[in-house]
């Protein structure tokens, strides 16, 4: 009897429709995790060796250079607001007590503190926008 | 090392890189707190803030590999190319920083 | 009140054939016409050829797990007109090799499972072979892992998760949950025996809370949940070195008499 193997690879964490809205903040957690990291490297490599070969710390940097602190911000904001939210959801704190599997069922993962914890993620990354979009014009120059 | 503590490590670091990293930010980026730079403790922070952020980070990195690499011999090269690639990252970093801070 | 739906259903034999089809069927459905029923319906009326896994047409065995209009669902769970569409596709459940049409092979998630122990370990091997009384239960003890002990290993969960997608050792929220739900019970001691294949490179520190198991499940498990206390329990007996569980001793009761042929 000879089977086919259906893995859907990487393909298997963009499907989003159907499923619940912490599918689409774990993708975004890991997509933003890796920008960061590219960002980290080059940061280090960049400002090292600048600094090694000329002296000169930290120059103002062009609007190509402003454009991605900007992104970078945004990412980072996101990145750490949800962090905090799934440090807490992975160390058992936010998910709920065991319940009574009684139908209709209820998912205390996807109801109660923890989707509150995500409209409170929301709402300060919405605030923090709020204040880095001012940082953004005044580092822009506008 | 197991998972477990790994990945305690892990969050610890996360909590502690959004300390260091906003003392990192402010330090550099607002003229009217540049004084915190000249305070004997900011150099430390600042190793810290290195040091966490390259775990962090590559454990990250190291949590998708293993994912997408699934495998015992892949999981082994995979974190000791990533031990490797942070312990030089970190060294010239911390190169940067003692040459950075020696001066005074 | 009948109406003519659309079934694209998957056909496969990977024996014979290279490349999947599609094979388009017209059923009249009612009200309370479940998928399964649908199915079946195909199955006696139009082509014999087509093979589905079902057993007891109420939810409860858990063989007739499907993908249907894209979302993992108990086909015997899902009524059709409940899912308003006018063409409803039927696939195999993804993420587990395909036997033939909608069947698929669940062994390897079956030997993850046992590789987790899912069974009441305790250090007393003498009391175990030759019971002298029996173990209470308080009801917060039972409430402690009753929630989890309702699966019924359909495998749902273990299709929808992300990470199983990429990575073939990852033990899947079903086994971990099974994990949970032993770890957790106020009998069992064996969360010892159970640490070197949970607390692994590919144990359960790769569920990242996507939460896609707990929208899937059909039976109110909540896997997601039990996962993120299984790593609590985990953190806890293994690096503050302490448990709050109690492990429950032997209580004899005067009025009650064993006996064992």
């Amino acid at each position: 009897m000879k089977s086919r193997e259906n893995r859907e690879g990487i393909f298997g964490w963009l499907k989003f429709r159907g499923y619940s809205i912490e599918k689409i903040l774990y993708i975004s957690q890991r997509v933003s995790g890796v920008g960061i990291l590219v960002f980290l490297i080059t940061h280090i490599l960049n400002v090292g060796l600048i600094y090694a070969t000329t002296g000169i710390l930290w120059e103002p940097p062009g609007l190509i250079g402003k454009a991605i602190l900007i992104i970078l911000g945004v990412i980072v904001i996101f990145h750490s607001l949800n962090g905090i939210r799934l440090t807490l959801v992975e160390y058992g704190f936010l998910v709920g007590k065991p319940i009574r599997a009684v139908y209709p069922y209820r998912m205390t993962t996807l109801s109660g503190k923890q989707r509150l914890a995500i409209y409170l993620v929301t709402t300060v990354f919405v605030i923090l926008m709020y204040f880095w979009t001012m940082v953004a014009f005044h580092l822009l120059g506008w | 090392m197991r998972e477990s503590t790994k990945m305690l490590i892990h969050y610890i670091t996360g909590f502690a890189i959004l300390i260091t990293g906003a003392i990192h930010l402010i330090a550099s980026n607002l003229k009217t707190l540049e004084w915190i730079k000249t305070t004997p403790l900011y150099p430390v922070s600042q190793g810290i803030f290195l040091a966490t952020v390259l775990y962090h980070a590559l454990n990250g990195l190291r949590v998708i590999l293993v994912e997408l690499m699934p495998g015992y011999r892949s999981g082994k090269i995979i974190s000791y190319t990533l031990l490797i690639l942070g312990v030089i990252l970190f060294v010239f970093g911390s190169y940067v920083l003692i040459i950075l801070f020696g001066e005074r | 009140m009948e109406r003519k739906i659309q079934f694209k259903v998957f056909k496969f034999n990977p024996s014979i054939e290279v490349t999947p089809t599609w094979r388009v069927y017209e059923v009249e459905v009612d009200r309370g016409t479940t998928v399964l029923d649908a199915l079946l319906k195909i199955k006696e009326e139009q082509d014999p050829s087509l093979a589905i896994r079902y057993s007891c047409r109420q939810a409860i065995c858990g063989s007739c797990g499907m993908m249907i209009n894209g979302k993992q669902r108990l086909a015997c769970f899902t009524r059709v007109l409940e899912l308003n569409s006018k063409i409803i596709y039927v696939e195999p459940l993804s993420n587990y090799p395909i036997i033939r049409d909608l069947v698929t092979d669940f062994s390897e998630l079956f030997s993850k499972e046992r590789s987790v122990k899912p069974y009441i370990i305790r250090d007393d091997v003498e009391e175990m072979s030759n019971p002298t009384g029996m173990y209470l239960q308080k009801p917060d003890e039972l409430l402690s892992y009753l929630q989890f002990a309702d699966c019924i290993e359909c495998g749902l969960c273990s299709s929808a998760c992300p990470t199983v997608s990429t990575d073939r050792l990852f033990l899947s929220p079903m086994v971990l949950n099974k994990a949970y739900r032993f770890s957790a019970d106020s009998r069992d001691s064996g969360l010892v025996h159970r640490l070197p294949v949970i607390d692994s490179e590919h144990g359960c520190w790769r569920c990242h809370f996507a939460a896609a198991c707990s929208s899937v499940c059909p039976k109110g498990v909540d896997p997601a949940k039990s996962i993120q206390l299984l790593k609590r329990m985990i953190t806890s007996t293994n690096i503050f070195k302490k448990s709050r569980k109690r492990i429950v001793e032997i209580s004899s009761r005067p009025h009650v008499t064993l006996s064992f042929p």
